[in-house]
Formats: structure tokens, C-alpha cells, sequence
């Protein structure tokens, strides 16, 4: 364990924000947010692959739209099939 | 997110590129679609379009507007037309103002009275075309127009649009009483032979058959005795029958001599100002040696109003004379139409033709037609005693 994270324990505050790393809220199979992203590598309408501080996250799924995108977070909807962490 | 958005496209090898970096640049994107491999489509914020330009040329991409939504950018456009909406406005008001305007007035059932007498009446109560419908109340110009008009009965004033409807019932007058004291004799107004005598009052003068003279008393309304010696005066009343003759004797040379136009014409126009001064707008000096000369008189309108200014047009047309040596019967149809003319313009309307004479005199070189018409016709008049 690192510093920041055994701070981020101390002290109780989310890990996230300390540490930079994703967030990853899904809603039911067709709603997905992602906060702390490190922007988009590759977006079609059946893959979704978001880069972040602990790799990619890649979905896989249909009818996938960004609901909006923000600095901070991104919402997407579509048919979820698949989530997937690439280091 | 706002309301007021715009919808673009973009255009590039590497659209999730472009998203990052405006991303990164703090924008805010929503409804991100892919149309295709180079082709994304999304909603953003207007005012952040300028900065995506930038954006645009870092990455490679192109970027365009595909549509505006929301209600400022219909405001904008509507305040880069401003004049036009400010035209559409001026024209409902003005619409608005002049359809509250009494624009003619018409008048109905009129058949003693004359219309510009209830017209002058009208507008005395303040009823005029032009004024606004509003300041008007019917009811009073309807009153003041039965107190100023005695021979009305009842006005009915009605607005229809922007016209004023008057409706007028008259009263009938009761008739003029003739005043019978009034001592006055029955002359002749022509010469002629008297054909019928009806004498309802007053002393008979005249008998049928009789030849009489203009201005000769037919029935006097002096009532003289056996002795001559006047008893009364009345007002003499009767009416009398004449026969009676128009007359035409024309003369026709058989060389005849007579004016032709050729054509040739010549304008003047000048105004006449109220005060009878002569404004000439050019030098008018005719040249013709023979002419006809036409003048017209316009009172000249100002927007539809008149003003007191005559506009006056002298018209010279160039005659040139002419002989021509007629046959006896060319000349004669000269002289009867000539005659004719002149007759037409003498006879009277209401008497009744007797007879009509026609006489033909052929001489050396010259051709003469008579024609009369023999004709009945009331020929009494009165007269007052002094």
C-alpha cells in the first residue's frame, strides 16, 4: 500500500479523488458512468474503450451513445454486454 | 445543459482525438453519436464554438454546424430582420388605426332632401369622413340632424366597417298653399294661334283661333265690368294651347366654302389662380390664321382635395378653308342638314309636332331650303300685376 492510499483510509475520504482512479457507476445494463476518466481511445457504436489511470476500460455492448462528457465524468448508454479492464 | 445548443459535425481521422482535447479544454458534450468512421456527430454549447476551431486545426478535423436549436438563435435572426418585424408591427397598427377611421358615407332614402345638405348637416354634428369612430356618438348626430333638417322623420345611423350608414325616413310635407289674393295675369310666352283657351279663374281675353303676340295678357287677372271699369284683382288661372312655328332657312352657294382641321394642333396650358390672375406655364401665341379653339377648365386636386386653382387647357386646331363646287342636290343635303341642326336645337322638349313644311329654291348658284315645323305647345305664363 502507498501512501496516498493509506491516507485516503485514514482519513476516509474516497479513494478516487486521492488516488485519480476511476469510478465506475453501472445502472442496470444500459447506463454507465465513469468518473476520472483520462479520455476516449476508441468509441463506435458496439465498442467503447475509455482510457484511465489503471489501464483501459473497454466495453463491449450495442447502441452505445455519450449521454455527455465532461472533464470529469462520462455518461454512456447502450445494451451492456461486457466490461472489461485492460492493463 | 443549456437550451440553446448547437448541433455539429465533425470530420476526421481521429474523432475520439478531437472529443479528448476539447474535453480537456473544458467543454462540455453531450448526445455523441458516430455516423461513421471519420464522422461524429454531438450538441454543445454555442458560445464554445469559437474554441473549437482551434481545436479543429490541431486534430486535423473539420467541424460545422448542422443546426441551431433554441429560441435565441430565432431572436437573433429575428433582430438581424429587425426593420422587417418592425414593418409587420407598423402595419398592424396602421391596419389597427385606419380600420377605426370612418372612411364614406352613405346616405339612403333621400328623395326630397339633397345629399349634400345632410352631408353638410353630418359633419356640423361632427360626423366627417376621417374622424375616428370612437369620438363619435351616433345617437346625438342622429338628433342633431333631426333637429337640424325639418323635413326629416327619423335618421338611422349604423357602422359597417369603416363605412357610416345613413338611413333617412322624410317626412311629407304638407303642400304649398297657393296664395289666391295674390293678384297676377296669364301672358303668352311665344307667339302663336291659340288652339285651346281653359280659363279657370280670372277674365278671359282671348278666343280659339286668335293670333297672339309674346307678352300679350291672355287672362287678365284684373276683373273689369261692362264699363271697363275694374271691380277686383285675382290670381288669373288657366292654361293655354298654341300652335306655333320654328322656323330654318339656310342657304347653300354651290360653290361651297367650308373649313376642314388638318390636323395640325396646338396646346396651351395655363392656371387660373383664385383671384382671376393668369399664371402661364408657356408663351401662348397662335399662329394659326384659321382655327377652332377649345378650352377645358380642371379644378386641379391636390391628394384627392380640391384647391382652388384651375387648370385651364386651350386646344387650337389649324383649319384650312376650302371650295368645292357642288351639284344642286349635294348642296340641297347640305342646306337640310344644316337646317336641321339648327331646328333640333330650337324646338323645345315637351310640345307636339302638327306638321313639318319643306321648301326647296333652286337659283343661279345657289340652293335654298326652308324648313318649319308646325308644332302645339302650352304657351301661358304667369304673370304678377303691378
Amino acid at each position: 500500500m502507498d501512501v496516498k492510499q493509506r491516507f485516503s483510509d485514514a482519513f476516509d475520504i474516497p479513494e478516487e479523488i486521492v488516488l485519480d482512479v476511476p469510478a465506475i457507476k453501472i445502472v442496470s445494463n444500459n447506463k454507465i458512468i465513469i468518473e476520472n476518466h483520462k479520455g476516449i481511445i476508441e468509441y463506435g457504436k458496439t465498442n467503447v474503450r475509455i482510457n484511465s489511470k489503471i489501464g483501459i476500460v473497454a466495453l463491449k455492448g450495442d447502441n452505445f451513445v455519450i449521454k455527455y462528457i465532461t472533464q470529469e465524468e462520462i455518461l454512456l448508454e447502450g445494451e451492456i454486454e461486457l466490461v472489461e479492464f485492460i492493463k | 445543459m443549456d437550451k440553446n445548443y448547437i448541433t455539429v459535425d465533425i470530420e476526421g481521422l481521429n474523432p475520439e482525438k478531437f472529443i479528448n482535447l476539447a474535453v480537456i479544454n473544458g467543454l462540455t458534450l453531450w448526445n455523441i453519436e458516430r455516423l461513421s468512421i471519420t464522422n461524429m456527430r454531438f450538441n454543445m454549447n454555442e458560445k464554445d464554438f469559437k474554441r473549437l476551431r482551434h481545436i479543429a486545426k490541431k486534430t486535423n478535423c473539420r467541424a460545422k454546424i448542422i443546426r441551431k436549436n433554441g429560441v435565441i438563435f430565432l431572436f437573433r435572426r429575428l433582430y438581424r430582420r429587425m426593420f422587417f418585424i418592425v414593418g409587420i408591427v407598423l402595419f398592424v397598427l396602421l391596419i389597427y388605426f385606419f380600420s377605426n377611421i370612418i372612411w364614406n358615407i352613405e346616405i339612403y332614402g333621400n328623395k326630397i332632401v339633397s345629399e349634400e345638405l345632410i352631408i353638410k348637416s353630418l359633419n356640423k354634428a361632427g360626423l366627417k369622413v376621417g374622424t375616428y369612430k370612437k369620438k363619435v356618438n351616433l345617437r346625438d348626430v342622429e338628433n342633431s340632424l333631426l333637429k337640424d333638417i325639418k323635413e326629416l322623420s327619423m335618421v338611422t345611423i349604423s357602422l359597417d366597417g369603416t363605412k357610416a350608414k345613413v338611413e333617412i325616413v322624410e317626412r311629407t310635407m304638407p303642400p304649398t298653399i297657393m296664395d289666391f289674393e295674390k293678384p297676377t295675369n296669364i301672358v303668352a310666352a311665344k307667339d302663336g294661334i291659340l288652339t285651346k283657351v281653359i280659363a279657370l279663374k280670372g277674365q278671359k281675353l282671348v278666343k280659339e283661333g286668335d293670333f297672339v303676340k309674346k307678352g300679350q295678357i291672355l287672362i287678365s287677372g284684373v276683373i273689369k265690368d261692362s264699363q271697363n271699369i275694374p271691380i277686383d284683382t285675382t290670381r288669373a288661372l288657366g292654361e293655354v294651347y298654341a300652335k306655333t312655328w320654328y322656323e330654318s332657312i339656310k342657304e347653300v352657294p354651290l360653290k361651297y366654302r367650308y373649313f376642314e382641321r388638318t390636323g395640325k394642333y396646338e396646346k396651351f396650358v395655363y392656371l387660373i389662380l383664385p383671384n382671376n390672375k393668369i399664371v402661364n406655364l408657356r408663351s401662348n401665341i397662335n399662329k394659326f390664321q384659321f382655327y377652332d379653339k377649345i378650352i377645358e377648365k380642371e379644378q386641379l386636386k391636390l391628394l384627392g382635395i380640391k384647391s382652388p386653382v384651375i387648370k385651364a387647357t386651350e386646344y387650337y386646331y389649324e383649319k384650312i378653308e376650302k371650295i368645292k363646287d357642288l351639284s344642286y342636290s349635294e348642296a340641297i343635303e347640305i342646306a337640310t342638314k344644316l337646317a336641321d341642326e339648327q331646328l333640333m336645337k330650337m324646338l323645345p322638349k315637351d310640345v307636339r309636332i302638327l306638321d313639318r313644311k319643306y321648301d326647296k329654291i333652286l337659283m343661279k348658284d345657289k340652293v335654298k331650303v326652308r324648313k318649319l315645323i308646325l308644332t302645339e305647345e302650352k304657351i301661358s305664363k304667369e304673370e304678377d300685376i303691378k
